[in-house]
């Protein structure tokens, strides 16, 4: 028999990242670094190959350069082999400077590239991006999407306590039979509503979604592949797949800095890392994580290549960061190649890479607030709030600021 | 070495948390660009292939060249068993040729050291030597324990003794060898037709060498360099090891130590760990006191437990109120709640797979 390639994968890059400014102004959702030594894209990788699709569209409006990076020949997850692989679309109309949702939409990328599609030869197409952080078992979804006789089916979170005020994120209405009758933004929900949250994760016949795409974009060809695929479940029999794992919904520096968190509970680390599949990464060479004698880490989530004097609580720290003595480092996240230099204290801090804090530092954040600290910053001795000299310091930052008395500081680009 | 190569291989054994014995070599020959590396090996081979694999993680997987595992075969003319270290040459001769090399550089797969090559191939060619010895300088009361060369003011081997009890001088030979291939090659195949013994390089073919008359040169080394074939000097490498100042500065990114590199999330301290003057590696979850010891991969040490001067190898489990001390603990070791392993002057082993403690000891 020949070698049918059964589904395809979609990785839909176009996420509306401006809430998670600073951190994804230079990149986009899917390589935020993630849990230590994670990028949100190696959820959706994993999830796709893991389920033997070997055949993966990447389209994005952004900046492809740090994904690229990362992901290469997509060896890590098997991808680099003689069948398939990873295919990158990048809108040429791609403005650099916008770093926003684009208004042009992204369906005439995929209308342009549709070539892709049919060179698959795959029966079903799978769409996913990367802001839902989930480990989801894809098969799984083929097989109630054959058994339920669906046209299309799309994957929703069973939530209540939801983030209202993400104006990007559906809920969906569900009838009994598990069919789709309705669609509205979460804005629109109360709090403490019950709510089934639409994934964007679909599954579709590739036939379909290439139709929906031919027919889309002669109708509207500023118009979003996430929007036409909402229509497709209103207007088509469509059925929704309730996924029971750990899901987190990163569209604000809050829910990001919560997500890492979160992996500080075992149950939620070993759920998302370790539960029906173990995600894969981009491996690097460094040496073991060194502790000193003058160290004192508790509850807490480091990588490989860091070198500890000081004292870290409840935070997680990615490779390559150095903790000088009498720091005090409480529920933060450091990414990879930062250093804190001696008797800095950080509390409910996000430090971008590479950013150094100098000596006798004092950032002090808010768990519904954290500091936000942007990539290849140098910070130097805030005492109390008062920000005598800051560089390159984002926008969350000042909102701290904001909220406090008179302080002055430079920004330096 | 006996427990812990039992069933591997001694260049598989595990070093400093994260690295095979053999990453050093390996990851040296890539430094150095050496581009073309067959592995002899002969006994317990399985761990040393599955770990190898094409050498893509020390970015060995050329396009021509790579990595090789050569292992003995049988053939028409016999078993092809290597009765030595230029036997197994000599047995891999076709292999050699394959790659037309003008030098052949000889590795040993037990020692933990950072060296360019390069540097030393540029010396054999400078001195138009037929081969060229790497040696160190050891302490003179410990240059009985080794190889020892005499050289003359230019550098050139006059005389070699193999282990000698009254040493002429404190220049080791670490088992690493330049060779001209030309010239290693003929007498390799005439010795075997006449029926000269060439099977190991210390003992029969640099005397050989040097009987005939070729260049034979000494290349000195000055640098970290430890033989860890022993369990005692295998732990004193690992301890002296932990010391972020070690000379071997694994930390330098102008000459990583690669290894196989396996997918495991960050390391979890817990809220009642206590990790003092340690290295500890991805995917471990301890909850324990860990005092100057190396934690690797993917190891749990529950609450309670103490881990002091030891070094403890992936995959193991230890429950709690576990007491660890002057110890080397194998792969996938499993220790029960309450189990002791103690060592002092001589050092604990707890072989691979071994399960210490159990529902039968008196926990108490």
């Amino acid at each position: 028999m020949m070698r049918r390639n059964k589904i395809c994968g979609i990785l839909n890059l176009t996420e509306s990242k401006s809430a998670i400014d600073p951190l994804t102004r230079h990149r986009p959702i899917a390589s935020l670094p993630f849990c230590s030594r994670y990028r949100l894209i190696d959820f959706p990788l994993t999830n796709l190959t893991t389920a033997g699709v070997d055949t993966i569209g990447v389209f994005t409006h952004d900046n492809l350069r740090s994904i690229y990076d990362h992901v290469r020949s997509g060896k890590e997850w098997g991808l680099d082999s003689i069948y398939g692989g990873l295919f990158f679309f990048s809108d040429p109309r791609l403005d650099r400077r916008a770093n926003r949702y684009s208004a042009e939409g992204d369906l005439l990328n995929y209308y342009n590239n549709i070539e892709f599609f049919d060179k698959s030869e795959s029966e079903y197409t799978v769409v996913m991006g990367t802001r839902m952080l989930c480990a989801i078992d894809v098969q799984a979804i083929l097989r109630h999407h054959i058994e339920q006789g669906a046209e299309v089916t799309v994957v929703y979170k069973s939530m209540e306590n939801i983030d209202n005020d993400d104006q990007n994120t559906a809920c969906l209405t569900i009838d009994e039979d598990g069919r789709v009758r309705g669609l509205k933004s979460s804005v629109l929900h109360d709090k403490t509503d019950h709510v089934y949250m639409n994934m964007e994760i679909y599954l579709l016949k590739t036939e379909l979604l290439t139709k929906l795409i031919r027919n889309g974009v002669a109708e509207n060809e500023h118009c979003n592949l996430s929007d036409l695929l909402h229509q497709a479940i209103i207007a088509l029999p469509s059925n929704g797949f309730e996924y029971t794992g750990y899901m987190k919904n990163i569209h604000s520096v809050r829910s990001f800095y919560e997500a890492n968190m979160d992996m500080l509970h075992d149950s939620n680390l070993l759920a998302l890392l370790k539960g029906s599949q173990h995600i894969h990464t981009k491996v690097k060479n460094e040496a073991p994580t060194f502790y000193s004698r003058s160290s004192d880490v508790t509850d807490s989530l480091i990588a490989n290549g860091c070198i500890i004097h000081g004292e870290v609580a409840h935070s997680v720290i990615f490779r390559n960061v150095l903790i000088e003595k009498k720091t005090v480092l409480n529920s933060s996240v450091v990414m990879q190649g930062s250093s804190i230099g001696s008797g800095a204290e950080l509390h409910y801090v996000i430090l971008d890479k590479n950013v150094r804090i100098e000596p006798n530092t004092k950032l002090i954040g808010t768990q519904a607030n954290p500091i936000v600290i942007e990539k290849n910053s140098v910070i130097s001795r805030i005492v109390e709030g008062d920000f005598t000299r800051l560089t390159n310091i984002g926008k969350s930052i000042s909102e701290v600021d904001s909220k406090q008395s008179s302080k002055d500081f430079f920004h330096h680009y | 070495m006996g427990k812990l190569t039992r069933t591997i291989a001694k260049p598989a054994v595990p070093f400093g948390g994260k690295y095979r014995i053999i990453d050093f070599s390996l990851s040296n020959c890539s430094n150095s660009g050496v581009r073309t590396i067959g592995v002899v090996t002969q006994y317990q081979p399985l761990e040393l292939n599955s770990h190898i694999g094409n050498g893509a993680h020390w970015g060995l997987d050329h396009k021509d060249g790579g990595v090789t595992i050569l292992q003995p075969h049988s053939s028409l003319d016999g078993e092809k068993w290597f009765k030595g270290t230029a036997h197994a040459i000599y047995q891999n001769i076709s292999y050699i040729d394959s790659h037309h090399p003008t030098y052949l550089l000889i590795l040993s797969g037990d020692h933990i050291y950072k060296m360019d090559y390069e540097h030393m191939l540029n010396f054999h060619k400078c001195k138009k030597a037929s081969a060229t010895v790497a040696v160190i300088h050891v302490p003179l009361d410990e240059a009985s324990r080794f190889g020892i060369m005499n050289t003359d003011n230019t550098d050139r081997i006059i005389d070699f003794e193999e282990k000698p009890e009254k040493p002429k001088s404190n220049l080791a030979s670490m088992g690493i060898y330049i060779f001209s291939w030309d010239v290693l090659r003929r007498y390799l195949t005439e010795s075997h037709a006449t029926g000269q013994n060439m099977d190991d390089f210390g003992k029969n073919v640099i005397p050989t060498f040097l009987a005939n008359g070729e260049n034979v040169f000494a290349y000195s080394f000055n640098g970290y360099w430890k033989d860890v074939g022993t369990i005692e000097s295998l732990w004193e490498a690992n301890m002296a090891f932990i010391n972020p100042d070690h000379e071997l500065s694994i930390r330098d990114k102008h000459w990583r130590i690669y290894s196989k590199n396996p997918v495991a999330p960050p390391h979890y301290l817990s809220k009642d760990a206590r990790v003092q003057e340690s290295l500890i590696v991805d995917g471990c979850y301890i909850s324990g006191e860990i005092d100057h010891s190396i934690i690797s991969q993917n190891v749990k040490i529950g609450t309670g437990s103490v881990i002091k001067d030891s070094i403890v190898m992936a995959n193991t489990v230890i429950g709690k109120h576990v007491v660890i001390d002057h110890a080397i603990v194998g792969e996938h070791a499993v220790f029960a709640d309450h189990a002791q392993v103690v060592g002092d002057s001589s050092i604990a082993v707890v072989g691979y797979n071994e399960i210490v403690g159990g529902l039968n000891d008196e926990a108490e």
